[in-house]
């Protein structure tokens, strides 16, 4: 009985601790979304070079949430962050046209890794607010999210700098890492 | 494991040489040496779409701005193309700010290197969203032409900005971090009870990592020139004697010392027993050997000991292949015994030796 009522209490207060990798072409606002997370301000970032963690407390689950830089040279380094992560985010800036294809390109070779195998997809099409920025709908469809089929993924268009969208989607995520437990 | 550095695919390599020599005549064109903006030496990245050289500084505000209106790429860590390199060719940072500094208000000056980030921003902003100093927005004179500000003038003819003293010339110890390397920390034995709860703890300046289980290595980005802290933690109510850890990644092309510090090995006021730190240079392919290398023992907490390029010390052979800079490190702690809840911390950074 004992037992069963510390575990009981355990459940209740520990946090169950989620590895979430979040990563991107540079520039696409994975750093400002981080800090977004977690302090609730906009924070003038600099270009990424390695990476930042945090770790965010949300909905009974800890999430360390590593966001590594998108340059391309750097890129290659972000299988090293593969191991034991649970989620993904990927962050899309919706107003580059020009690099969405890039953005499609390396979100599938990320994802055909065999460490993310079972890893869950969350997708930020970030800068909704800039003029001629590209809705869900549409980059969806560039980044080719429908030939994901056995794939749980979601798609949450944000604004990092007012926080919209951003906690839509870590409530999919929490929920996610919830039924997954 | 791994390689952990990144190097170009060798069908990729003459591309990336071309760039780089490219991108390194482009800075040495005049205006091209220090940032568009804040005028800091040694620039390492770029506006594509505008043309200018720019610092880290001043990229964090381009990139803010949105792609549409300023492009920023990394000089080092991306790759160009041909028409990218064109266009800044095409601009550089003279003509640049022959068109967004046209006229400067003195009461508007150009943020300096060591700004802090509002004025930065906001001044980044007017110049290129706002194009608030081009000619178009400057005042005009008697016959209608538009004024140039007196120190704009000034600075283009070549005098240098009124009262200012010229920027200091680009050294490798100022200027940006730049990507070194991707560190994995192997804890590989704690005593006296071996994963027994111990944890690791990595800090470099504001960012603090925790480990998972004591089997988890740590893996983290390092410029290889901010202090690295690394503490090993005893599991709860524990003692820890003595650990060893290994450090596989470090940086294999800048540094030529590292320095260990015992930052707080032992409890205030005691000696470590030891610190033994033996490095493997990147020629040597062979397993970890302690005689090659330098050691050192750090008698006291605090005290500093430096593992130098010269293997002088011990008689140790002088290094085969000329490989430069340290792949490997094992660093071995123990601070005195029949202590609880002693918290290890070593403190790594590399730093240039004087020739």
């Amino acid at each position: 009985m004992g037992l069963i009522l510390s575990k009981a209490w355990a459940s209740l207060v520990s946090k169950r601790d989620v590895r979430l990798l979040m990563v991107g072409l540079d520039a696409a606002g994975k750093t400002t979304v981080l800090y977004k997370l977690k302090l609730g301000e906009v924070v003038t970032t600099i270009p990424t070079i390695g990476f930042n963690v945090e770790s965010l407390v949300y909905k009974n689950l800890s999430f360390n949430v590593w966001d590594v830089g998108g340059q391309d040279k750097i890129r290659p380094l972000w299988r090293h962050y593969y191991a034991n992560t649970e989620g993904v985010i990927f962050v899309v800036d919706s107003s580059d046209r020009d690099r969405v294809a890039e953005s499609r390109d390396e979100l599938h070779r990320m994802l055909s890794d065999d460490e993310l195998r079972d890893a869950t997809l969350l997708v930020f099409a970030n800068k909704r607010d800039l003029p001629n920025a590209m809705n869900a709908a549409e980059i969806t469809d560039k980044l080719g999210l429908h030939s994901l089929k056995q794939r749980n993924w979601y798609m949450q268009s944000t604004c990092a700098t007012t926080g919209d969208g951003l906690y839509e989607g870590l409530d999919w995520m929490a929920q996610t890492m919830n039924n997954r437990k | 494991m791994a390689a952990p550095t990144v190097t170009p695919d060798d069908a990729a390599a003459p591309r990336a040489a071309r760039q780089e020599h490219a991108l390194r005549e482009l800075l040495a064109l005049e205006g091209n040496s220090c940032c568009a903006d804040c005028r800091a030496p040694d620039p390492k990245w770029a506006s594509v779409s505008l043309g200018a050289f720019l610092c880290l500084q001043c990229s964090g505000p381009h990139r803010a701005l949105g792609t549409s209106t300023s492009f920023v790429l990394s000089l080092g860590l991306d790759e160009w193309t041909d028409a990218q390199l064109e266009q800044l060719r095409a601009w550089g940072n003279a003509r640049v700010n022959a068109l967004y500094e046209f006229h400067v208000p003195p009461s508007r000056p150009h943020p300096s290197a060591g700004e802090p980030r509002e004025y930065r921003e906001a001044y980044i902003r007017d110049k290129y969203e706002a194009r608030a100093f081009t000619a178009a927005a400057a005042p005009r004179g008697a016959g209608g032409e538009p004024l140039r500000s007196p120190a704009r003038a000034r600075e283009e003819e070549g005098e240098g900005e009124a009262g200012a003293a010229p920027p200091p010339l680009a050294s490798s110890a100022s200027g940006m971090v730049e990507y070194v390397g991707l560190l994995h920390i192997r804890p590989l034995h704690a005593s006296p009870r071996e994963g027994g709860g111990a944890r690791l703890e990595a800090a470099v300046g504001a960012q603090r990592l925790k480990g998972g289980a004591w089997d988890e290595p740590l893996r983290l980005c390092w410029d290889g020139r901010d202090a690295l802290e690394l503490s090993v933690l005893p599991p709860r109510g524990g003692a820890l004697c003595s650990c060893r850890l290994r450090l596989d990644g470090l940086p294999a092309r800048t540094p030529t010392a590292l320095l260990v510090e015992m930052a707080e090995g032992a409890p205030r006021g005691e000696p470590a027993e030891w610190a033994h730190c033996a490095a493997e240079r990147r020629s040597v392919r062979t397993t970890l050997r302690k005689s090659l290398t330098s050691l050192l023992a750090a008698k006291t907490a605090g005290e500093r000991a430096r593992l130098a390029r010269s293997d002088g010390a011990g008689g140790a052979p002088p290094p085969r292949g000329g490989g430069r800079g340290w792949r490997r490190l094992c660093c071995c702690v123990a601070p005195p015994r029949r202590r609880e809840k002693t918290r290890l911390k070593l403190e790594l950074c590399f730093e240039p030796i004087d020739h």
